[in-house]
């Protein structure tokens, strides 16, 4: 039995192509390598069983080799493995004993001779991101038992990038990213491919009842979900009654708040519940239910200022499907917002949405938060028309924690977990919660499609509190500092997707060679 | 949907049990961290953010004083035994 065999479809390959895809298999860190060029003419595989290989490589053109590897790797006609890279997939099987597909990062060429390679970093598994866009690149390592689940190998070998990682993933029960470089690309382009039929098949196949669009400038695929049931929502806004200057004139933040939710929304069973702390004005009060009636109810607050319990409060005043929270200064853009973030609990493993948020001047204020470790908002203040590497800011993806500025939520999963936890009165309530969400099985997903404004200022910071932190981490200190939707070779500190060069291995080798050298 | 008006007590009671699942998860998260920890570290540590150890940040070691001594060594034997050293450096 062979440890790896790598299939590549190699109908239309060039024999150059076919050469130095070789060459990177015997420096890829395994000795017992077969490789399966499918569909290749038989000049090239004589071609290439003829190359001198250390006896690491033995190159096959039948797939019944399949039945005798513990491996399959698919590999894109052209591109290469990463040099020793199957080390690095050896050892992952070996620390992930139940793990049966694994992808990793990749490099690609740039053209530019100082920096001759660039890196896609991948995060950690991201279903809802797997329907956008083949996020997880174009080589996969499977084991054989699960090829044969999903498809012929051939069948496989032949499919778009993006049908055969849907296919493969679909009866995958535990896919493991390895955040080290698996792949060298032939291509130029670090964009994730994307297929229109490949997604619409897969929508049939897990019975999600949407509607596909593919948009070729990302490129990526909407999976819009159909509105089924129409759940009820309860909007709950925490407010004070504050005013401030937005678009040049000066408003009541909570009244435009909610007169944008009333009027704009084209989803409209909803109920609002404002959580009013005693200074609110008694006018905006008035105000408030003039525009939202017998569907507008006001609680009053008369407690120290808690985020969290204002928030719980509103919760449990009202009954409802769904709960919105939502802060008071924001407002709707799009007006299909809600029904874009409801339609997604079709899906039962959804257990919270948030949409993105824009600043005033429609720069990105969250798009959701990754943890750098420190808990960042991803592209904060850069424009929301980018679609950030690898079009991150483009498609539905899963995140670790949303901004709770507008997060919808489903009320047996928010009482399942107990709601936001009022030990964090101010900041990373929001962040608490949603890892609980995880930790008790659901998903919190991010959608670029549905937008509002919040007016919050640029230039704020929210202070840190030293005693928080240490109580946030009590509770999820390896998440942040291993954020799984994150990836460990980008920099830290940042709220950008970049990959961190080696300036800190140097700083290692440096010292460990001084050592070397004394 | 207009849902109906609840009484205070019911509410804050409602609340109370949201307390307590928020605590049970707080101590499975809690649990769960500290044998991270254990298998990590060997002891529970209190939680502060790792310093930063990017690219920005760690440039500045080749300017430090203790460099020093070690550039002008470097800098001043023979070019060949350099040329070595940078080989086997990179």
């Amino acid at each position: 039995m062979s440890e790896f065999l790598v299939v590549t479809d190699a109908q239309g390959a060039t024999l150059d192509d076919l050469v130095t895809m070789h060459k990177s298999l015997v420096v890829s860190g395994s000795k017992d390598i077969k490789w399966l060029v499918y569909g290749a003419v038989p000049d090239a595989v004589k071609h290439l069983q003829r190359r001198w290989s250390f006896r690491r490589v033995r190159v096959v053109a039948t797939a019944d080799e399949f039945k005798t590897s513990e491996l399959v790797v698919f590999l894109n006609s052209g591109d290469g493995l990463y040099r020793e890279s199957l080390v690095n997939v050896r050892e992952t099987f070996r620390k992930n004993a139940t793990a049966d597909l694994i992808y990793g990062d990749s490099a690609h060429p740039t053209g530019i001779k100082a920096e001759p390679l660039s890196f896609v970093r991948r995060p950690g598994w991201s279903p809802e991101r797997l329907r956008a866009h083949c996020y997880v690149g174009e080589t996969l390592v499977v084991r054989a038992d699960l090829v044969a689940s999903a498809e012929t190998i051939t069948d496989l070998a032949v499919r778009h990038p993006h049908d055969r990682a849907l296919r493969l993933t679909e009866v995958a029960k535990n896919i493991v990213r390895m955040p080290e470089l698996l792949t060298m690309a032939k291509s130029q382009d670090t964009r994730p491919s994307a297929s229109l039929t490949a997604v619409a098949e897969h929508c049939a196949r897990q019975k999600i009842d949407a509607t596909c669009e593919l948009d070729a400038a990302v490129p990526s695929v909407r999976v819009k979900r159909k509105l089924t049931t129409e759940p009820s929502v309860a909007v709950i806004v925490p407010t004070r009654g504050t005013s401030a200057e937005v678009f040049g004139s000066e408003r009541v933040l909570v009244v435009e708040a909610v007169r944008s939710l009333f009027e704009k929304s084209t989803y409209q069973n909803f109920e609002v519940v404002v959580v009013a702390d005693t200074p609110t004005p008694q006018s905006v009060l008035d105000t408030l239910r003039e525009i939202g009636g017998a569907r507008l109810k006001i609680i009053d607050y008369d407690r120290p200022f808690n985020f969290a319990e204002k928030n719980n409060l509103g919760a449990m005043s009202c009954e409802s499907d769904l709960i919105l929270l939502l802060n008071d200064d924001t407002e709707i853009i799009t007006s299909d917002a809600l029904e874009i973030m409801v339609a997604m609990f079709n899906d039962p493993t959804v257990g919270v949405v948030g949409p993105m948020l824009l600043f005033e001047d429609s720069t990105i204020q969250s798009a959701g938060h990754i943890f750098s470790p420190d808990p960042t908002d991803l592209y904060r203040a850069r424009s929301p028309e980018m679609a950030g590497p690898q079009n991150l800011l483009k498609v539905q993806r899963e995140v670790s924690s949303l901004i709770a500025a507008c997060a919808l939520i489903r009320r047996d999963v928010f009482e399942q977990v107990g709601g936001l936890c009022m030990g964090f009165p101010g900041n990373w309530n929001d962040i608490d919660f949603c890892l609980k969400v995880q930790l008790a099985g659901y998903r919190a997903v991010f959608t670029p499609h549905a937008h509002l404004f919040h007016f919050e200022s640029k230039t704020r910071i929210a202070k840190r509190v030293e005693a928080e932190v240490a109580k946030l981490g009590a509770r999820w200190g390896s998440v942040l500092d291993d954020d799984p939707y994150f990836n460990p070779n980008l920099q830290r500190y940042t709220n950008i997707w970049k990959t961190d060069s080696t300036s800190k291995q140097s700083l290692d080798e440096a010292l460990s060679f001084l050592l070397t050298v004394a | 949907m207009v849902s109906p008006a609840f009484d205070p007590v019911v509410v804050q009671k409602k609340i109370d049990a949201l307390v307590e699942r928020d605590a049970e998860f707080a101590k499975m998260a809690r649990a769960r961290e500290e044998q991270r920890q254990i298998a990590r570290f060997g002891e529970i540590r209190e939680y502060s953010f790792p310093p930063n150890t990017s690219q920005v940040h760690v440039t500045n070691w080749v300017h430090s004083s203790w460099m020093r001594p070690v550039r002008f060594i470097y800098r001043n034997i023979p070019r060949p035994l350099r040329r070595l050293i940078k080989k086997l450096s990179i």
